[in-house]
């Protein structure tokens, strides 16, 4: 008996923080114990990998919010997390957290992962979080994928700063339905 | 010559010639305007726009006004993070409404933030928030879901519900 | 919504005729278009050749701009949203005529009687109009864009959807068209 408290006590010692931490009180009071486990063996798998696992906890919070089966709400979860992974190979593993968030939008807006490694090449000093947050923006305001990526990247190329992008998004306003610019 | 300061090309003084004559005014029917009001009139098929007025949502940006960077998005607050700053939300609603924000800095906690009715007619909120990016929502009356007018939609559609985005400069 | 120091650079009138065409004040929306009713006429007129297709174009773009004046995000930068419409309609319509620019007729004497003599400027005009009109559409919208609007190329990128570089190309190309249209004795 004393040993089995033992292995017990030493069990509980050695447990690591990371599985702590996968139980997220915010989950535990919103999402059914099916769903929650296998939301939590994702933010594991993020934490894994080093990606970021805020945005899979509020897209779950999300989805519970807005009452969506468990089902559904596992697979927009995972679906973050595939664009996180896609975000992480297109711009490298030393990418900041909110470079991966802005380029995982960027990448369900429609960016490639080849605009992706373009845009942290062309951009200044490798900050991409702004531009690809404005081109995320444009697209869906209405505008097309390859407009929107053309005037974001052009503007990188030139050096353009936060407050440039800024201008240029606030310039971009898209068109009304009926008038859309014909193909180049 | 002094290169043009937004091209960076040399002035070509033939083709700047030309410019200046197409430049020049050219004078199409004045009634122009009549025509199209009354077009308008005959068939309007306007509504009332019924979410945050245009001069609201310029004044909240004008009050507010940033430059432009997603910023670190972390679960918890640290050294050094930036600072926070009040974002007010707004939505033009009926007065027998009951209007709650949810999003990405609330958890989507229903309970967490409800909006105020000013007398004009506009519910509001300001809340503070971190440099970043956030998904949010209105929800009215406890079961529709009402995306921000004034803001751009977010593209995913996950859960089948209007929703926006908005992004926090960082100074 | 993003908070945006750019914005801060308002026209206060445009966004409070927006404001009070979205309130149901369709009289409102007449000031506006007289605003915008000479520069941007001035466009479409250069672009599509003639009176009619341009007053049609621009009767359209203000039709189609308050129809879908929910859709204006930054009423302080309605003029900017407007052409963009009018760019898009002016696309329109010269591609539904067939043809993409009208000449106007040079004026013809009748047998000697009642000749009318030209002015120089008139027929300056007119030579300046034909030789606009020689060049493919997209090059003579670039044109006007680059150096009648002033536009950057950036501006000129986000109106028409095209690249700079290829806007780059249009503009060049469309100078050296005029140069050797209409004699640029300025380059020998």
């Amino acid at each position: 008996m004393r040993r089995v408290i033992l292995l017990l006590a030493l069990g509980l010692l050695l447990r690591s923080p990371a599985a702590a931490a996968a139980q997220d009180p915010r989950l535990e009071a919103r999402l059914d114990s099916a769903t929650r486990v296998r939301v939590e063996a994702a933010l594991e798998s993020a934490r894994r990998e080093g990606l970021p696992t805020e945005p899979l906890v509020q897209k779950a919070l999300e989805g519970a919010s807005k009452g969506a089966p468990g089902p559904r709400i596992v697979a927009a979860v995972a679906t973050v997390l595939a664009d996180l992974r896609r975000a992480r190979e297109a711009l490298g593993p030393a990418a900041a957290e909110d470079d991966l968030v802005a380029a995982a939008a960027a990448l369900r807006a429609g960016a490639t992962p080849a605009m992706i490694g373009e845009m942290r090449r062309v951009a200044p000093h490798g900050a991409v979080a702004v531009p690809l947050a404005v081109f995320t923006d444009l697209v869906a305001g209405g505008m097309r994928t390859d407009v929107a990526w053309r005037s974001v990247a052009d503007l990188a190329r030139k050096g353009g700063d936060d407050e440039a992008f800024l201008r240029l998004r606030d310039r971009l306003e898209p068109a009304p339905p009926g008038s859309a610019p014909e193909a180049p | 010559m002094h290169p043009d300061h937004r091209s960076g090309e040399l002035p070509d003084p033939f083709i700047e010639r030309l410019a200046a004559q197409l430049r020049e005014p050219v004078s199409l029917s004045p009634e122009v305007e009549r025509v199209v009001l009354d077009r308008l009139r005959t068939r309007p098929a306007r509504r009332r726009w019924p979410g945050v007025a245009g001069a609201l949502a310029a004044g909240i940006a004008a009050a507010f006004g940033a430059g432009l960077l997603v910023g670190r998005w972390t679960a918890a607050p640290s050294a050094g993070v930036p600072s926070v700053r009040p974002v007010e939300f707004a939505l033009r609603m009926p007065a027998d409404s009951a209007v709650v924000l949810v999003g990405d800095f609330n958890d989507w906690n229903p309970a967490a933030t409800p909006l105020h009715r000013a007398t004009d007619g506009v519910w509001s909120v300001t809340v503070p928030l971190r440099p970043g990016r956030y998904r949010y929502t209105f929800i009215v009356d406890g079961t529709r879901w009402h995306r921000d007018p004034a803001a751009p939609r977010a593209l995913e559609d996950d859960f089948g519900a209007p929703t926006s985005v908005i992004t926090i400069a960082q100074r | 919504m993003t908070a945006s120091p750019s914005l801060l650079q308002v026209s206060p009138s445009d966004a409070e005729l927006v404001l009070r065409v979205r309130q149901g004040d369709l009289d409102a929306y007449g000031p506006l278009m007289t605003r915008y009713r000479l520069r941007f006429g001035r466009y479409a007129y250069h672009l599509l050749g003639n009176e009619s297709d341009a007053e049609e174009a621009l009767q359209d773009a203000f039709t189609l701009a308050y129809r879908s004046l929910d859709q204006c995000r930054h009423p302080e930068r309605f003029a900017a949203w407007l052409f963009r419409i009018l760019v898009n309609r002016c696309r329109t319509t010269g591609v539904r005529r067939g043809r993409e620019q009208a000449r106007r007729a040079p004026i013809e004497a009748a047998d000697g009687i009642g000749v009318h003599h030209p002015s120089e400027e008139a027929m300056r005009r007119e030579e300046l109009a034909r030789g606009l009109g020689r060049l493919v559409p997209e090059q003579r919208e670039a044109f006007l864009l680059k150096y009648v609007e002033e536009l950057s190329y950036e501006e000129m990128a986000a109106l028409t959807g095209a690249g700079e570089s290829a806007l780059k190309m249009r503009v060049k190309r469309a100078c050296e068209q005029l140069r050797e249209l209409l004699g640029d004795t300025d380059a020998s």
